[in-house]
């Protein structure tokens, strides 16, 4: 039986927003009655993912994606439920992660490798294939305040992906690379997968993730919409989203119908819509 | 005395293993103490019935009870203690394999000296990166200046000029200390700057600690970060900072006495005492600061009031002697500071007594500071 890398039952997570800040460290504090607006994020999710997947979840900004990844990480703790995760987890959970900007490129490399729980030898055992992937030379000397946001994700997947974790998360972050960066970061993670590892995916590039992934997660507003083979997951997304545009341009043209657009409305100003801009055509 | 107060902390200590061990994680690698199974009321019952016999020394150094009494109730509180501990491991609740590991630990003592420093790997790896944070902090503070680490030295030691000028030389305090020249304003320097570093590292410690948390957003938000060490770190840096003018102090002492005294090897007993307390309210001031901004200046203003509630800057006889007790009691870098000046300048204990009711204030604080600590953590990543 394939062992459970990820395992997440019925997870709920709610932010409180509090009028001032005294209420919510009176609510820690003294048990009693919530003087909260509360903003679930995420709502009773269950998951499981074994060991070796590659799980790709896609969705909305605001479906709760980014929020999950951290209750799973564990950098945030879930209101209710609970989450289990075998074996080291290394997170590229936004831009910079855990990196401190007032010191060099080859200190945060320490110090992110410590974090992750290796100690100095392996760590720097492992430094000259963390440069060599990163490719920014000189600037390991630098603070990484001088960094570009192409060279933070370059160093950053760099060490996420060399200290060999068991379970990969990565959190929108590769979209800041250039392509040639993507290319190598790809062929790294097919190296990742070959060798038995975990990865929890998130991206807005459908194409990566029907390329990459092994099961497909679609995420909106809190709950999981739907799930199973990255392609079909993908197609539903993409409609979804198609329709959704749709929409909005229609109301959007209910108001200003001299504006031009190549997308289909509804039937009924199609022909309106067709005289009166038949230049167009 | 110093047998009392040894018990007491040892008692302590073993309370610790205890509460430890009963909620099912544990410090020390001792198989046959330490069950591996949670909740073993047994065991648990029989540790604390022994550190309340190791603890209750104390009570006949204040002649509370009378000493015949009281040694019959500790030894009966020993075999007491045994007898559950005797009864939990004969029950099996020791994996039979604990014991080959003991046998096998006694046999191979040199390969497995390092594992014998008995800590659960997980604890070694966050002593490590406890160790890396605090030399981080300590070369970040003085990155780039040319004077590097003479600046805490020379902060102090400017600081020890202006009080002794002020107070020796304008208010003319006088001093007498046994084994100093007298009323000389070195022998005043001298005692200032012996009182003056544990408060300066208090101080410096905890404002600082206060805002660590706030200040490591990324570490709370974006990283897997055991955020139990991050107040920690601060009052660490302070402390080193500080041993740096402790070693130039007993050098001079050394220097105008020409002695040394043996009781600078209890320094490290003192110097637990004061990480304890420090540390305690580091996690209260840290946990807080997160949701009320307020608190590192409210502290800055405490923390001046406070200065002047020890008699760190006066002699102790200023003090009226009814609340001179209680000034020592409530205070317990009031007792601290004196302790320094006894065990660096004079080489004796004056305040045995109130030394070991500051070690249980601390230890207490501590175990309160970490509750609360741990307590608000969860929320952390939603506030900042």
């Amino acid at each position: 039986m394939s062992e459970i890398a990820i395992s997440v039952k019925q997870i709920s997570k709610c932010y409180r927003c509090y009028n001032r800040p005294i209420d919510r460290l009176k609510e820690i504090l003294l048990p009693g009655k919530s003087r909260a607006q509360e903003f679930w994020a995420l709502k009773d999710i269950s998951l499981e993912v074994t060991k070796g997947e590659t799980v790709g979840i896609i969705g909305q900004n605001g479906s709760g994606k980014s929020t999950l990844l951290q209750v799973i990480a564990g950098t945030l703790t879930p209101t209710t439920g609970e989450v289990y995760v075998s074996g080291r987890v290394s997170a590229l959970l936004e831009l910079g992660s855990g990196f401190n900007p007032e010191f060099t490129g080859r200190q945060n490399v320490f110090f992110n490798g410590q974090i992750l729980g290796l100690s100095r030898t392996e760590i720097e055992a492992k430094f000259d294939e963390i440069v060599s992937f990163a490719e920014i030379g000189e600037f390991m000397e630098q603070p990484v305040k001088t960094y570009s946001s192409g060279m933070f994700v370059r160093l950053a997947f760099a060490v996420a992906i060399n200290v060999n974790p068991e379970i990969l998360i990565v959190d929108e972050a590769l979209a800041v690379g250039d392509g040639v960066f993507v290319h190598r970061c790809m062929a790294k993670i097919r190296e990742f997968q070959d060798r038995g590892g975990t990865i929890l995916y998130v991206s807005h590039d459908v194409g990566a993730v029907s390329r990459l992934c092994t099961k497909a997660l679609w995420m909106n507003q809190g709950i999981v919409v739907d799930s199973g083979k990255p392609a079909e997951v993908c197609k539903h997304y993409q409609a979804w989203v198609h329709e959704e545009v749709n929409k909005r341009t229609a109301s959007h043209l209910h108001n200003r119908p001299d504006v031009p657009h190549s997308i289909a409305i509804d039937n009924q100003n199609q022909e309106n819509y067709n005289q009166r801009n038949q230049s167009f055509y | 005395m110093l047998t009392p107060l040894i018990g007491l902390i040892l008692g302590i200590a073993v309370l610790l293993e205890a509460t430890l061990a009963y909620r099912g994680g544990y410090l020390f690698l001792l198989p046959p103490i330490a069950s591996r199974k949670r909740s073993h009321v047994l065991l648990a019952s029989g540790k604390v019935s022994i550190a309340i016999a190791l603890m209750l020394g104390m009570l006949g150094y204040f002649n509370l009870i009378n000493a015949p009494l009281l040694r019959q109730i500790r030894i009966a509180l020993i075999v007491v203690g045994l007898l559950p501990i005797a009864a939990g491991l004969l029950q099996g609740s020791i994996h039979r394999r604990s014991v080959k590991e003991v046998i096998h630990l006694v046999r191979s003592p040199i390969k497995n000296l390092r594992r014998s420093l008995l800590l659960k790997p997980q604890i070694r790896t966050k002593l490590y990166l406890l160790r890396t944070l605090v030399q981080r902090d300590l070369e970040a503070r003085y990155k780039g200046s040319v004077l590097g680490n003479l600046w805490p030295l020379l902060n102090q030691l400017s600081q020890l000029l202006i009080y002794t000028y002020v107070f020796s030389i304008v208010l003319r305090v006088k001093l007498n200390l046994r084994g100093l020249p007298e009323n000389n304003s070195l022998t005043f320097g001298l005692w200032l700057f012996a009182g003056l570093l544990p408060w300066l590292a208090f101080t410096n410690g905890l404002l600082q600690s206060s805002n660590s948390v706030v200040g490591n957003t990324n570490l709370v938000k974006k990283v897997v970060f055991p955020l139990s060490l991050l107040p920690l770190v601060p009052v660490l840096s302070a402390f080193v900072e500080s041993t740096f003018g402790l070693m130039a102090l007993i050098f001079l002492v050394a220097v105008t006495t020409k002695t040394i005294h043996i009781t600078l090897w209890l320094l490290p007993l003192l110097w637990l005492t004061q990480i304890l307390f420090t540390s305690g309210l580091a996690y209260i001031a840290a946990g807080l600061t997160v949701f009320l901004r307020d608190i590192p200046q409210t502290l800055a203003v405490i923390l001046n009031i406070w200065l002047y509630l020890a008699p760190i800057v006066y002699p102790e006889t200023l003090i009226p002697s009814q609340i001179r007790n209680w000034v020592f009691w409530l205070n317990p870098m009031a007792t601290i500071a004196e302790t320094y000046r006894g065990l660096v300048l004079v080489g004796e204990v004056k305040h045995w007594g109130e030394w070991a009711i500051a070690s249980i204030i601390s230890a207490i604080v501590f175990t309160g500071g970490f509750w609360v600590y741990k307590k608000l953590r969860p929320a952390f990543a939603d506030v900042l």
